[in-house]
């Protein structure tokens, strides 16, 4: 039982210092893509640390709208700054060339 | 028995601390990808060994989700964010 | 497929006649938008400063989360635990969101439907909306891309099921509307993304009535239970499963359709027009930003 636990915690803990060092870099990165997809990596594992806290609710909610669809939406908009200006008449949902 | 499967989330635990050096160091934007979907699909590994050591249902129905919006990037960033932009490299090479 | 001869909008080049490979703008000038290169970085030593005032901040709040966690009133839970029977679920977390505290998730949804609206608010008319029609012709999954059309064949029909039993579910088990409502919105986004479906725009009435739906539903079902509880969102006895599921479908519909609309509805980044910088000096800021780059490199030329 004791084994549990302690596994239990050594998994908390690595758990715990990937968020801290997902938020870092995410805090620190001067690229806008690398960012998203740290915001989404981040979004997943606090996803895992919210069900290792028992919070399966947060963590069902954490998963479906924090990191997936808020990182379609992230992509979308960084499509939208990388296709510049110029192109302000594209449609916004044109179909494949 | 459950000591171990939780010994088992920890080492794949630690496979995602590998995959966020591959979304850091990039260097193009399909790996930061590909890093970040590994996230998820490890994500939906780390969920069914622990609720099978848990023995809850729950987490299964978070490791579905997790499964299928990770789809949902994937698509949108094949048809929307794989464009080239301004100053970043598309290839190894150009880095 | 469409042909290169197909007709957009006025300004909008056909699309080229190439495959899947990944076009774009080349690099002609980094926009600080996309990558910063630390030009606007304050002075080093004030960075510093102002990480070392956040080590203090940081053990301050530590404190004061362990300190709440303590302090936390112990008969909430029993007080939930009691009255739970009366909610009409059997999952607490479900029972305090749409019994205990409906109004809460009536503000919730109330904060997307404004979220929806400023978006809206930021188009400045340049925008042509729908596909144009040789494309939804094409049947969008169809031809020309195996792999999308398998992806949508699996993942949206499973993404509907894996909804409609997570609002189902939400009586019992941790699950619920926001959830059904987020899955639902990725398949819509797939399916917008493929062109199958119709990019669902502001204009459209029918996306107006689905996504102002989920505050409707609760404000009236809030308003018709006052003659026989005497207050807002408080569920006549018997009746409050069926209130609360139907509320629950109509939220995660209302979700759904708020985020595909933010997701498709992208506000197009408008040229600097310097007729405006004499009403608005700080308008435009994306425009501005953008906007020293000489030849707008056209995305879609060959």
């Amino acid at each position: 039982m004791t084994d549990v636990v302690t596994t239990g915690l050594l998994l908390d803990g690595l758990i715990a210092l990937l968020l801290a060092g997902l938020a870092f870099r995410l805090l620190r990165t001067r690229d806008l893509f690398e960012a998203i997809m740290l915001f989404v990596a981040y979004g997943l594992t606090l996803a895992l640390a919210w069900i290792r806290v028992g919070a399966p609710d947060i963590a069902l909610a954490e998963a479906a709208l924090g990191a997936g669809v808020t990182g379609a939406l992230f992509l979308n908009a960084w499509h939208r700054l990388a296709v510049r200006a110029g192109s302000d008449d594209r449609l916004p949902m044109e179909a494949d060339p | 028995m459950t000591a171990f499967l939780v010994g088992v989330a920890f080492f794949l635990v630690a496979n995602l601390a590998g995959g966020l050096v591959r979304v850091i160091r990039g260097p193009t934007q399909a790996d930061r990808v590909i890093a970040a979907q590994l996230f998820g699909t490890t994500g939906v590994a780390i969920l069914l060994v622990l609720s099978v050591a848990a023995d809850s249902r729950p987490l299964m129905d978070t490791a579905l989700i997790f499964a299928l919006l990770a789809v949902v990037m994937t698509v949108v960033f094949v048809k929307r964010g794989w464009v080239r932009a301004p100053g970043t490299p598309t290839a190894p090479e150009d880095a | 497929m469409m042909g290169p001869s197909s007709s957009h909008g006025p300004g909008v080049s056909s699309p080229s006649p190439s495959g899947d490979a990944p076009t774009g703008p080349d690099a002609s000038s980094p926009s600080p938008l996309l990558r910063d290169h630390g030009e606007r970085d304050g002075p080093p030593l004030l960075r510093w400063l102002l990480g070392l005032f956040l080590v203090p901040v940081g053990i301050l709040l530590a404190l004061g989360l362990k300190g709440a966690a303590g302090s936390r009133d112990p008969r909430i839970p029993d007080l939930i635990a009691k009255h739970l029977p009366e909610t009409g679920v059997s999952n607490p977390v479900t029972g305090v969101l749409l019994n205990f505290r409906g109004y809460d998730t009536l503000l919730e949804i109330a904060v997307l439907v404004a979220a929806m609206v400023a978006v809206w608010s930021l188009d400045r008319g340049q925008r042509h909306f729908g596909l144009p029609a040789s494309a939804s012709a094409s049947g969008g999954a169809g031809g020309g891309r195996p792999f999308l059309s398998a992806i949508l064949r699996l993942a949206v029909p499973t993404a509907f099921l894996t909804a409609v039993y997570l609002t189902w579910m939400g009586s019992s088990e941790p699950a619920g509307a926001f959830q059904a409502g987020a899955l639902l919105a990725g398949a819509g986004v797939l399916l917008s993304v493929a062109g199958v479906l119709r990019p669902l725009t502001a204009a459209a009435l029918p996306v107006r009535i689905v996504a102002a739906g989920g505050v409707a539903g609760f404000v009236v079902t809030g308003i018709a239970v006052l003659p026989f509880t005497g207050a807002f969102l408080a569920y006549p006895e018997g009746w409050a499963y069926p209130l609360i599921l139907g509320l629950e479908a109509a939220l995660a519909v209302a979700v759904a359709v708020i985020l595909v609309e933010l997701f498709v509805d992208v506000p197009s980044i408008p040229a600097h027009d310097a007729a405006l910088d004499a009403v608005d000096p700080y308008g435009d800021p994306l425009g501005r930003a953008l906007a020293p780059d000489p030849s707008p490199a056209d995305p879609e030329a060959p």
